[in-house]
């Protein structure tokens, strides 16, 4: 399976944030396991057409997340094991987006409904 | 008369070759409505710097007789190939550029270690190995008492006294510093050229297995231009050394210059063919593509 990252340049997220979080995405979905080597900042920055800061700010936002560490002379490469949340999980969470989607809300407005459902369940958010 | 006719029939051979290669590839490439907008962009691009880097490459050539310097002849052809590998170096930094509000990219990580490998890269490798050997040996045995760019033996004369027969041009470190500074300048050249093709943008609409062809392809034309400038300066300080060293060195170091001298003329023989060589092409028929693979 080909893991890739789509960038929308009129989304009102910045570029390396959509970067970042779709990468963190893929680790966290285990579509990138930990070993995997990332691309060079120089090549994806190339793939996208944005400047190099652009994806070096995402690496690095996903180095301070804990997902990915640079090494010197080897790249950046996954860390970070896939979520603990189990296939079941997992497909209903590509249910309920396929679901929204198909409700014509944007990607933004997805995760939007997710905080919302988040903020609105004071059992599970006392427990995090 | 006749000697004319040596020259001129090796040089119709390599027309006719020429032209049965182009001929060939003209009839044997993939149709252009067979493929994308951005396949067909991308082979014009590489046959538009190919074209650019003969180009430059023939100039180099065709500089050298009439350079100023005496020593400048022998490190034109370098200088040709370091022109070309400039041209493709730009091509590669200038192309493509994704347009567009959406731009996707396959999470792959390329290296240029992948395009080191193969028979292009050994090619080059040995020519370069071979030229390096020619200046060190020539540098260490072109040592006349009038220049180092000519080789010398000392005849003992029946009287007792010493007479120096020399003999040149020979690859002496007069020729073998400025070739081997201008080989330097050409690796680094062919190095920086494979990194910008490793680190360019992926074409629109190619599925990986043909973004890795295309890079391949630019790869090979980088190592073909640099290769070609170092077998032919290779097989000239070949010629004209073993052609010095037979003028001033009888018996098995005469034989020795001679097989020399051969080894050149096969080196500048190896140079045309090199050229004749096409880079890796887009398949005839097109390649089934599995779905996952189609990138947007």
């Amino acid at each position: 399976m080909n893991v890739s990252v789509t960038l929308d340049m009129l989304a009102a997220t910045p570029p390396y944030e959509q970067v970042r979080a779709q990468l963190a995405g893929h680790i966290r979905a285990g579509a990138l396991r930990p070993g995997d080597k990332l691309p060079v900042v120089r090549a994806l920055a190339a793939d996208l057409g944005v400047a190099t800061n652009t994806i070096a700010r995402a690496y690095r936002g996903l180095e301070a997340g804990g997902l990915v560490t640079t090494r010197r002379r080897v790249g950046t490469i996954v860390q970070a094991p896939p979520s603990p949340a189990g296939p079941e999980l997992q497909e209903q969470a590509v249910l309920f987006v396929r679901a929204a989607r198909s409700a014509g809300l944007a990607d933004e407005e997805v995760v939007d409904l997710v905080r919302g459902a988040m903020n609105r369940d004071p059992v599970t958010a006392a427990g995090s | 008369m006749f000697s004319g006719f040596l020259i001129l029939i090796p040089l119709l051979l390599i027309v006719s070759a020429a032209l049965a290669v182009i001929v060939g590839l003209a009839v044997s490439a993939r149709p252009d409505h067979t493929l994308s907008r951005e396949l067909v962009s991308a082979r014009r691009h590489g046959v538009t710097t190919a074209l650019v880097a003969v180009a430059l490459q023939g100039l180099g050539l065709a500089l050298a007789p009439a350079s100023f310097s005496p020593n400048l002849p022998a490190v034109m052809p370098l200088v040709g190939s370091a022109l070309a590998l400039l041209a493709l170096l730009v091509g590669e930094l200038t192309w493509p550029r994704p347009r567009g509000t959406t731009r996707t990219a396959v999470i792959r990580d390329r290296s240029v270690g992948s395009l080191l490998r193969g028979g292009w890269a050994r090619t080059a490798g040995v020519a370069a190995a071979l030229l390096v050997f020619t200046l060190v040996v020539g540098g260490l045995l072109g040592n006349s008492s009038s220049s180092d760019a000519a080789i010398a033996t000392v005849d003992v004369q029946p009287d007792g006294s010493m007479v120096e027969r020399a003999s040149g041009p020979f690859p002496g470190w007069a020729y073998g510093v400025p070739q081997l500074v201008v080989l330097v300048a050409v690796v680094g050249l062919l190095l920086l050229a494979l990194r910008a093709t490793t680190d360019r943008a992926t074409v629109v609409t190619a599925d990986l297995e043909t973004d890795h062809l295309l890079r391949r392809a630019s790869a090979a034309r980088a190592f073909r231009t640099a290769t070609f400038g170092i077998l032919v300066t290779a097989g000239a300080d070949l010629f004209f050394g073993g052609s010095a060293a037979r003028n001033v060195h009888d018996g098995v170091a005469g034989v020795v210059a001679l097989g020399v001298m051969l080894l050149g003329l096969g080196c500048l023989l190896a140079a045309l063919v090199i050229v004749l060589v096409p880079a890796p092409r887009l398949p005839r028929t097109p390649v089934p593509v599995p779905a996952d693979q189609v990138s947007t």
